[in-house]
């Protein structure tokens, strides 16, 4: 794949002045969109090229090695080194230093080997499905909200801009040399919490919500510090039901909407919000809630 | 004796003669609507598994597999010189992209060599084959347009080198103009002026309309 790359970028000195760069081919089963033409079958592709497919998949090879393909009822601007995804799924192979972008949120292999499935569920939201490898998500401001693992599937929807600091995550805390971190179990990213009464919830599984400190450094090991509003005690995993704690529910009901401070509790619907970002399980998390923070909903969830 | 070899050849010719029909109407269909040709397209087991063969998501050893049962399966020679580019064997790929047009003279390898030698930054090579697509185009000339309008910097000569047909030099007019390059859109409505063509007069007063 690397030589396809340098062939093309070889011998075609000429067309870098005349063509916008090549980045690759696209072939089909049958007919698709190329920037807005119908195509038969194969199709050359250049810098920012919108393909759309009805029927059928489409696949496209990159010259940087990164091939992928767009499932039926799929619409993407593709680059040299990302995709938009605008409508519909694509499947990542191969993707070392490629990575998609949809609602805003960045979605990059943690290693060329990975591969995943990522679609759109809707106009809102992004379901990542990592198969081999795994998968970061990150938001618009480059805050990683999820480390997607290989045999999983999260659902994402960016809050309001407003909401954009809002955290909400649930784990066990635990102290390294002073400092409190927490590793959700949801998005699986690991923060630096700060606060006043961490040091008694040490060892606990507990529900925190806060905002967003971009202006400190984490602690190694973490990615992002965030300043507790509120720290709530979690009885069991998987068992629901808050068993009070320190701040209540009432904080995080006012932070960007996000947290009903009734019936919290982790288990299938579990939704996490990191940097601004709603995630959840697919199976019993978004899907299952129906409505996310800021939307009305009776259903019972961790927020 | 006499007789039955007669009926077998009436047979023989009338069998040929469907199949030949069927596929230049199956062809027209596809070419005229692709996704409803593809909607209604309801392939005979023996076809559909020619098909599967040639699969986009079949291995190369398949495809080989697929064409040395049928050297005629176009799909199939298109597929492995892709895949042979994507591999970086330009050779190989200029090859069986060949082969898939010697053995299907309709549009697609036409089309499919015109990117390849467009990628491959083969001017000479690239403009014979994508005069043949464009002969063979029966309604959207905006792709292969794109392709030689972003290898020839005048657009008259683009349109000479792909023919200059009506139909092609209408569609080169709209798609300049809808990328607001007004100067050679109005070097491609004087050519299509010049054929004096009743049928383009409302096209061509519309621009001229636009340019004051």
């Amino acid at each position: 794949m690397k030589s396809f790359a340098v062939l093309i970028l070889g011998v075609m000195p000429g067309l870098v002045i005349a063509a916008p760069p090549v980045i690759g081919t696209a072939t089909a089963d049958g007919a698709f969109r190329l920037n807005g033409d119908t195509v038969i079958t194969d199709g050359t592709l250049t810098e920012g090229a919108v393909v759309e497919t009805v029927r059928g998949n489409l696949w496209v090879r990159l010259t940087g090695g990164a091939r992928l393909s767009l499932g039926a009822g799929s619409r993407g601007k593709l680059y040299g080194d990302h995709i938009l995804l605008e409508k519909g799924e694509t499947h990542l192979e191969n993707g070392i230093g490629f990575h998609l972008e949809a609602l805003g949120l960045t979605i990059r292999p943690d290693r060329g080997t990975s591969t995943g499935r990522i679609g759109m569920l809707g106009s809102k939201r992004v379901r990542v499905s990592a198969l081999t490898g795994g998968f970061q998500v990150l938001n618009a401001r480059g805050v990683l909200v999820a480390n997607v693992a290989a045999g999983s599937a999260l659902a994402f929807e960016p809050q309001a801009p407003a909401a954009a600091a809002v955290t909400h995550i649930t784990g066990t805390l635990t102290e390294q040399s002073g400092h409190f971190l927490l590793t959700d179990q949801v998005t699986h990213v690991t923060v630096e919490v700060t606060g006043q009464g961490l040091q008694a919830q040490v060892g606990q599984v507990v529900q925190v919500t806060g905002t967003l400190n971009a202006a400190a450094t984490p602690v190694a090991g973490a990615t992002q510090v965030v300043a507790a509003t509120s720290v709530q005690t979690v009885a069991a995993a998987g068992a629901g039901g808050a068993a009070g704690g320190a701040g209540g529910g009432a904080a995080a009901a006012g932070a960007g909407g996000a947290a009903t401070g009734a019936g919290i509790g982790i288990g299938v619907t579990t939704v996490a919000i990191v940097g601004g970002v709603a995630a959840a399980a697919t199976l019993g998390g978004l899907a299952a809630t129906g409505a996310l923070p800021g939307q009305s909903s009776n259903a019972t969830v961790s927020r | 004796m006499a007789l039955a070899v007669r009926v077998l050849l009436l047979l023989f010719l009338g069998s040929a003669f469907f199949l030949t029909i069927r596929l230049i109407v199956a062809e027209a269909e596809f070419r005229l609507d692709p996704e409803a040709a593809l909607r209604s397209t309801t392939p005979s087991p023996t076809l559909s598994h020619a098909a599967d063969l040639a699969r986009l998501e079949s291995s190369p050893d398949e495809l080989r597999t697929a064409v040395s049962l049928n050297p005629r399966l176009s799909s199939a020679w298109i597929q492995l010189g892709l895949d042979a580019e994507a591999d970086g064997n330009l050779p190989e790929a200029e090859t069986d992209l060949l082969r898939a047009a010697s053995v299907d003279r309709l549009y697609v390898p036409a089309w499919t060599l015109a990117n390849f030698y467009f990628r491959s930054g083969d001017a000479a090579k690239f403009w014979p084959w994508a005069k043949r697509a464009a002969d063979l185009t029966y309604d959207d000339y905006r792709p292969l347009l794109r392709l030689a309008d972003a290898l020839e910097t005048s657009p008259p000569r683009v349109a000479t080198r792909l023919g200059g047909g009506a139909p092609l030099l209408r569609a080169y007019l709209d798609l300049l103009i809808d990328a607001h390059r007004l100067d050679s859109a109005r070097e491609v409505a004087g050519l299509l002026a010049a054929r004096h063509d009743p049928v383009d007069r409302d096209r061509l007063a519309a621009f001229a309309e636009r340019l004051k």
